[in-house]
């Protein structure tokens, strides 16, 4: 019977519970302080050190001539520190009058934060002075909001350059996450601003504090200095604003579309116009859920940048391609005539029409390129056929991006055989689609952008700049990055097709389709396109350059349900390259008008103009 | 019975005065640390008024060293009657602190009765033990000794101050194992919390009765009516733990809870445990320097004078000055237990050993607690937590040691 252990055993046995006590203390003491020693160091740092960023000035956007796009200025932004607000729906009740924002919205914004709860989530920036002072009045009322004296972006050619420019907005949790963003910084989500994001930003300055566990801030850190911001580099864009606003305003408020203006010899956009258009400085500040929901809803799309991401068939601009296409080929010459145009062409049981229902008669290449005829070109797109045709629109580059320096371009669309075959079956569609796609139509569709790099290279001896809205990044110590121009591709067309191509266009605008459109001044070459739309009346195309022999400047607009290519894009284009020549001193200026006095308030002075 | 002036530093009473006062002056040190930046100015002089509690507190103990161990022995009733009495009269005039009554306040100072009375128990025990002229084995003696822990815990836990009843109860199982209590009597005692905590889940309390009906049982070899009540003990105790849960005070309960899982609610009552692992943790080997943790200055550990004093420490001197303090208490240990061994007289041997296992289950149960082993349980660790009344206490037990020791030879 194990009853009673002897005294000495007793001593032992309790000395021997004893030792083993205080090698497991021992043991964590040591597990604690030397293994988790790095990772409960780290916790005490972060226990007492509160990181305050302090947010860099974001990089200006200037043109080509250093006028200012896009600037941030000062204004003040209204936080609220998650973790010293306790009943958070019953503040933003209190708030949201005064902030002139949906008290859901605060509620959302302040919920949406799951860490670090002690560092401000922006609620809202760009609050006017007035409604600051209240906020600051009322500090007893409104614990754990606080504001700031910040930066907002501005935009000072708002509407002309949306769709370029783009717009900033607030770093999210899921963001920050990825790419290591403050939550709540500002960062670029369309256009350039997001595009050149990583040197517009700058880098924040941080101001590191010691603070107790009741959030008392202690003061600074000796062994850790704080950081001065570093503000972003500046952008200089290859946007010359006059001949950006002289496009924009060829198309008013009404007309729908895209206009771009190149130099084809090295890629560089001067004018990107893209309509209808929106405020970026809605974004900047910030957007209420209405505002932005009449933008999104809007039918005419303002915010769908169509220069680079619609797509529209490109009517008889793309015959120049056909017409490339056969020429090298070898299977006509400048000479070739085919059957004379009698207003239409009969292909077995359908009728196919010319636009122009008086007939051409018959023409040769350079003659039927002039008048845009239809009916040479259904023949030649015939004698071509669809598999030589799409081997060299894929040539072209008409399946790929531009490699515009604008997120978010789309890729038109160049059928092939394969892609008839998986779209209709494999016997139910012809060669009939040749007649379509021979004249810029059918399934053939091209984004602006797409078509205005293939006459760029048409036109610059067959070599394809990239294009680009960058012209240089300069870095507030001053170094400077220009932008190296880039070969996109080659043509696959030798010199003599160039020639006779360029002959063709430079006859559209000597005596051709676009003859209205030509300038005394000024040589000029182009192609008129009238594309058919099921949703509506015809875009009107027009693709120009000038001058004919060393073309500086090329022009490719499109207007939406328009009509005629020779009617609406050509004077567009027009209108753009004399203000271009006015700037060279080619043309020469017309007298400046008479100055009237204002006829309405100053303040109205853009509603005005508009009419 | 002669009053004895003998020098009270012969037989090494020297080395466990330098070791107590070792730990006394860390516990300046550390408190002077942990409060000198406190928002509260009346907490920024602890260190001073523990300095003057040490300067008492080494006049108790030569007077511990040199009054006679006998006399106490005969003075036993009384300072148990005066701990009781007490105890009771907190209920009606103590202080309230925490949701708790456990102090008497006299001025700037403070008189826990809960720490006098664990002097007082131990003297009546050890008294009972060698007076009783039953076997051990008895249990009439059992239920008498049962009797005098239960009057004292009952009213420590009435305050409520659960930490000092599980130290009584603790003190007592030791010194009954001491005087030579069958082991199948202490599983009498132990087997029923085992039983509790096991019945907070139905299947570990079936393991829990098939381990003691099947190992247990077998092993103490015992009558069936012995077998038949701690079965039964066993069975109440467990089926009725659900109700004591229940009875527990929220933040007692909240403790246990948050001892199983401290993560649950870091920003909560969690954030003790958290806080203080990670001023330990965060100490490192050497620390972080005198006056320099940045876990104790810039307020993130709770209670840092009192129960957390051992994180300040390991923050600020790291698992070097943790070392050293565990070493220093496993020294008094040591000899404590060895007095306990040597001594010739039951009742020396039986104060000797209830005032070592008070302070041992003290220091294990404190340091358990801020390394994170134990749930939190409010017991202060000896000689270094702030507090005159634990550290007087202290120092009285580290003198009855010294006192066992040197009158080792003295028979009853």
């Amino acid at each position: 019977m194990v009853d009673q252990v002897p005294k000495t055993s007793r001593g032992w046995i309790l000395t021997g519970g004893l030792i083993a006590a205080i090698l497991l203390i021992l043991a964590k003491l040591i597990y604690l302080q030397v293994f988790q020693y790095k990772y409960y160091f780290q916790i005490s740092e972060e226990n007492r050190i509160r990181v305050l960023p302090r947010s860099a000035m974001r990089g200006k956007i200037v043109d080509r001539e250093g006028r200012l796009l896009a600037s941030d200025r000062p204004a003040y932004t209204v936080s609220i520190i998650p973790s010293e607000v306790s009943k958070i729906d019953y503040l933003a009740g209190e708030l949201a009058p005064l902030l002139e924002m949906d008290e859901k919205a605060i509620v959302r914004k302040v919920a949406d934060r799951r860490t670090r709860k002690y560092e401000p989530v922006a609620i809202r920036r760009d609050l006017s002075f007035p409604a600051v002072c209240i906020i600051e009045e009322s500090n007893e009322l409104f614990p754990g909001v606080i504001y700031q004296l910040d930066q907002t972006r501005t935009y000072y050619y708002g509407k002309s350059l949306c769709h370029l420019i783009g717009y900033t907005g607030e770093v999210d949790e899921r963001e920050a996450k990825d790419q290591q963003y403050r939550v709540g910084s500002i960062i670029g989500r369309a256009g350039v601003e997001r595009q050149y994001d990583q040197f517009l930003r700058g880098i924040d300055g941080i101001d590191y504090l010691e603070v107790s566990a009741t959030g008392r801030i202690i003061g600074p850190l000796d062994d850790r200095p704080s950081k001065d911001p570093l503000m972003g580099d500046e952008l200089a864009l290859t946007i010359d604003m006059d001949l950006q606003m002289a496009a924009d305003s060829c198309f008013g408020d009404t007309l729908s579309g895209a206009a771009i203006f190149l130099d084809p010899k090295t890629g560089e956009i001067l004018a990107l116009v893209s309509k209808p258009t929106y405020d970026p400085n809605l974004f900047a500040g910030f957007v209420s859920r209405s505002e932005y929901q009449s933008l999104a809803g809007d039918e005419r799309l303002p915010l769908f940048d169509r220069t680079i991401r619609g797509t529209y068939p490109p009517g008889s601009t793309a015959k120049i391609l056909t017409a490339g296409a056969a020429l090298e080929e070898g299977l006509i010459t400048p000479e070739t005539h085919f059957g004379a145009c009698r207003g239409g062409y009969q292909f077995g049981n359908r009728f196919f029409k010319c636009w122009d229902k008086r007939g051409h008669g018959s023409l040769g290449l350079l003659a039927a390129i002039e008048q845009s005829c239809d009916v040479y070109f259904y023949q030649l797109g015939l004698k071509l056929g669809l598999e030589k045709w799409s081997k060299y629109a894929r040539a072209c580059g008409f399946d790929q991006t531009t490699g515009l320096d604008i997120p978010g371009e789309k890729i038109g669309h160049a059928p092939d055989e394969n892609w008839y075959e998986k779209t209709y079956g494999k016997y139910n569609w012809n060669k009939s689609v040749m007649l379509n796609l021979g004249i810029g139509q059918g399934e053939f569709l091209v984004t602006p952008i797409e078509l205005a790099q293939f006459y760029a290279g048409i036109v610059n001896h067959g070599v394809v700049m990239k294009p680009h809205v960058m012209r240089y990044l300069r870095t507030p110590k001053g170094e400077t990055n220009y932008y190296h121009a880039e070969i996109a591709r080659g043509l696959p067309f030798s010199e003599e097709t160039l020639e006779i191509l360029k002959e063709g266009l430079y006859r559209v605008v000597q005596s051709g389709t676009a003859a209205r459109s030509r300038i005394p001044e000024v040589t000029m070459g182009g192609k008129t396109g009238t594309a058919q739309n099921p949703h509506g009346e015809d875009h009107s195309w027009f693709v120009g350059y000038a001058p004919a022999l060393d073309p500086q400047i090329l022009g490719c607009v499109i207007v939406e349900n328009a009509g005629h290519g020779s009617t609406v894009a050509a004077p567009f284009v027009k209108a753009v390259f004399i203000k271009f020549f006015q700037k060279k001193g080619i043309i020469k200026m017309p007298p400046p008008p008479t100055p009237m006095p204002p006829l309405v308030s100053a303040g109205n002075g853009v509603n005005g103009a508009a009419n | 019975m002669v009053l004895q002036t003998r020098n009270p530093f012969t037989s090494g009473g020297w080395s466990m005065f330098v070791a107590g006062a070792l730990l006394t002056i860390i516990s300046i040190l550390l408190v002077y640390s942990a409060n000198q930046n406190s928002p509260d100015p009346r907490l920024q002089d602890d260190w001073g008024k523990q300095i003057i509690w040490f300067v008492l507190a080494a006049g108790v103990f030569f007077a511990t060293t040199a009054i006679p161990l006998r006399m106490h022995e005969i003075f036993a009733p009384i300072y148990y009657g005066i701990a009781i009495i007490m105890l009771l009269g907190l209920i009606l005039f103590g202080a309230s602190m925490f949701g708790a009554q456990r102090w008497y306040s006299l001025g700037a100072f403070s008189i826990q009765p809960a720490e006098i009375g664990k002097v007082a128990f131990i003297f009546m025990l050890a008294r009972y033990l060698t007076y009783s002229r039953r076997p051990i084995s008895s249990l009439k003696k059992i239920a008498a000794a049962s009797a005098i822990c239960g009057v004292i815990t009952l009213l420590v836990v009435r305050q409520p101050d659960l930490g000092s009843a599980v130290v009584f109860a603790v003190v007592f199982l030791v010194m009954m194992f001491w005087e030579g209590m069958p082991v199948k009597y202490l599983l009498l005692f132990i087997t029923p919390v085992a039983s509790m905590i096991a019945s907070s889940s139905m299947i570990a309390w079936i393991v829990f009765f098939a381990l003691l009906i099947f190992a247990v049982v077998p092993l103490i070899r015992s009558s069936l009516a012995f077998t038949i009540t701690l079965v039964a003990i066993n069975l109440a105790v467990g089926a009725f733990s659900s109700i004591a849960w229940n009875r527990l005070h929220d933040y007692q309960q909240m403790r246990i809870k948050i001892f199983l899982d401290p993560g649950q609610d870091p920003l909560g009552a969690g954030y003790q445990i958290i806080q203080s692992k990670v001023a330990i943790g965060s100490g490192g080997l050497l620390g972080k320097g005198y006056l320099a943790g940045s876990q104790n200055k810039l307020d993130f550990l709770p209670l840092r004078h009192t129960d957390f004093i051992f994180s300040v420490a390991a923050e600020e001197f790291g698992m070097l000055g943790g070392v050293v303090i565990i070493a220093l208490f496993a020294y008094i240990f040591h000899r404590g237990i060895r007095a306990a061994m040597k001594s010739r007289n039951s009742f020396s041997a039986l104060v000797a050993i209830g005032a070592t296992s008070a302070l041992a289950f003290q220091m294990l149960v404190n340091i358990g607690m801020v390394l994170g082993l134990l749930p939190v349980a409010g017991v202060p660790l000896p000689f270094v937590s702030y507090g005159g009344s634990s550290l007087l206490v202290s120092w009285v037990f580290l003198g009855l040691v010294v006192n066992a020791e040197r009158n080792w030879q003295e028979y009853s």
